[in-house]
């Protein structure tokens, strides 16, 4: 007569079906916050990756500016390169206009953080340059 | 009447002339005939479970409506058969003052007593007998001679019953069927709630994952400052690309030159040579073609024009 009735058992099950439920609306709600931070981060890492693919790579923008400068165009150009601290400075007292002009085109089409840039006529044909970039 | 059976724990024969009497700790309790309906059966089953199903029909012709629960029990050759009412006991037990609480066994008259016990006087008016091997209450003065009520310390049979509180609102098959939908449905919440927490934990470290793969900040507000600074970089050397180039592609005169150009500090200087104020007018159309707002300063033959990034 002591042992429990299986019928005081079902308001048990209820109880803990309702807590189950109540739980199970609290983990969907976390599920649902977790995908959205996931989706966000999942954004924003290909976003921060692409950007520092472009404009945080030194090594890439190292190697790409070698190629650059020394391209057979530049060859009979005097160009002086010098990295200093997270810069690379690019500079020519004197050089003709057509390879000022394949140099300028070729860095502004490349994905470089061009931080300062000085160009001087110095007579009808040639030019001094000065640049500045960010590495 | 209330007899005292065992030291240990107290038994009573619970009769329906019994008095009320407050009960404080355990008991055993013999039902009186008067409280259970028994049948001898003889039937081709070797198992008593077997026959147990098949009682509400074998009982059905004598029982008055009610909510019956049934017992049975082997004997050498035959099965006992038993119905009774659960509620009907039950308000008996709790109308004498017995809790149920209290209650330890329950076993039938008939599994209680064997021939040598009787003919026994319960009291005055009743005595039990047994007549064709069923225990039966009669009139005393049936039988003058019989044994003054006395029960020996003997063990309480194991053959006992269990009373069911609830038998008269949900059948006891009812209840082991809302039971096991009952832990059905737990069983499938809990299943969901084990799935859902894995598929959060496995997005959590997913999203752990992107953070050390793409070096990522700690916070997400870090991130996202993080991309914003990047987005104003890159706004601003797209900026500075598309007005250098517009300022080199210019259409100047014939003797109109670009002397200088000198970016620094998000600033662009562009010094003209040989353009004079009335004849800077194609050069800003072009540059409002382009939507690019300048500042200018006229000098002599000198143009001095500044654009902000």
């Amino acid at each position: 007569m002591n042992r429990i009735h299986p019928l005081y058992i079902a308001p048990f099950l209820i109880v803990f079906i309702v807590i189950l439920g109540v739980k199970i609306s609290q983990v969907k709600v976390g599920l649902h916050e977790a995908k959205s931070e996931f989706q966000k981060a999942l954004e924003i890492s290909y976003e921060i990756s692409k950007l520092k693919d472009i404009y945080d790579d030194k090594d890439k923008t190292l190697k790409s500016l070698s190629a650059i400068l020394k391209h057979s165009s530049l060859k009979s150009v005097s160009l002086e390169q010098k990295v200093v601290a997270k810069k690379i400075y690019i500079s020519s007292k004197s050089m003709r206009k057509s390879n000022l002009n394949f140099l300028i085109s070729k860095l502004l089409n490349g994905s470089y953080t061009i931080t300062a840039l000085e160009i001087k006529a110095i007579n009808q044909e040639e030019a001094s340059l000065k640049m500045e970039i960010a590495l | 009447m209330f007899t005292k059976y065992s030291k240990k724990i107290e038994t009573i024969f619970l009769e329906s002339s019994s008095e009320s009497k407050s009960i404080e700790q355990n008991v055993n309790i013999i039902l009186s005939p008067s409280f259970y309906w028994v049948k001898k059966i003889s039937l081709p089953l070797k198992r008593a479970r077997d026959v147990k199903k098949l009682l509400p029909s074998i009982f059905e012709e004598i029982l008055p409506s009610g909510n019956y629960s049934y017992a049975v029990y082997k004997k050498e050759d035959y099965f006992l058969a038993f119905a009774y009412e659960d509620r009907v006991i039950l308000e008996f037990i709790a109308a004498k003052g017995i809790s149920a609480a209290h209650i330890s066994n329950i076993c039938f008259a008939q599994t209680f007593f064997d021939e040598t016990d009787l003919p026994l006087r319960i009291n005055k008016e009743r005595t039990l007998v047994m007549q064709d091997g069923i225990v039966l209450m009669v009139p005393s003065s049936w039988h003058i001679i019989a044994k003054e009520f006395y029960i020996d310390d003997r063990t309480f049979p194991k053959q006992t019953i269990t009373l069911e509180k609830f038998n008269h609102i949900v059948d006891k098959k009812n209840i082991y069927q809302i039971g096991s939908l009952l832990i059905f449905i737990t069983f499938l919440f809990g299943m969901e709630l084990f799935m859902l927490q894995q598929n959060r934990d496995e997005i959590l470290a997913a999203k752990d994952g992107l953070f050390a793969k793409y070096d990522l900040k700690p916070t997400m507000m870090q991130n996202e400052s993080v991309v914003k600074r990047y987005n104003a970089l890159h706004e601003q050397q797209m900026k500075f690309r598309s007005t250098i180039a517009t300022i080199i592609n210019l259409k100047l005169g014939q003797n109109e030159k670009i002397e200088s150009i000198n970016y620094e500090q998000r600033s662009i200087h562009v010094l003209f040579d040989g353009v004079k104020e009335s004849s800077f007018k194609h050069i800003a159309e072009t540059l409002k073609a382009k939507n690019i707002e300048y500042k200018v300063d006229f000098k002599d033959s000198m143009v001095i024009l500044e654009v902000q990034l």
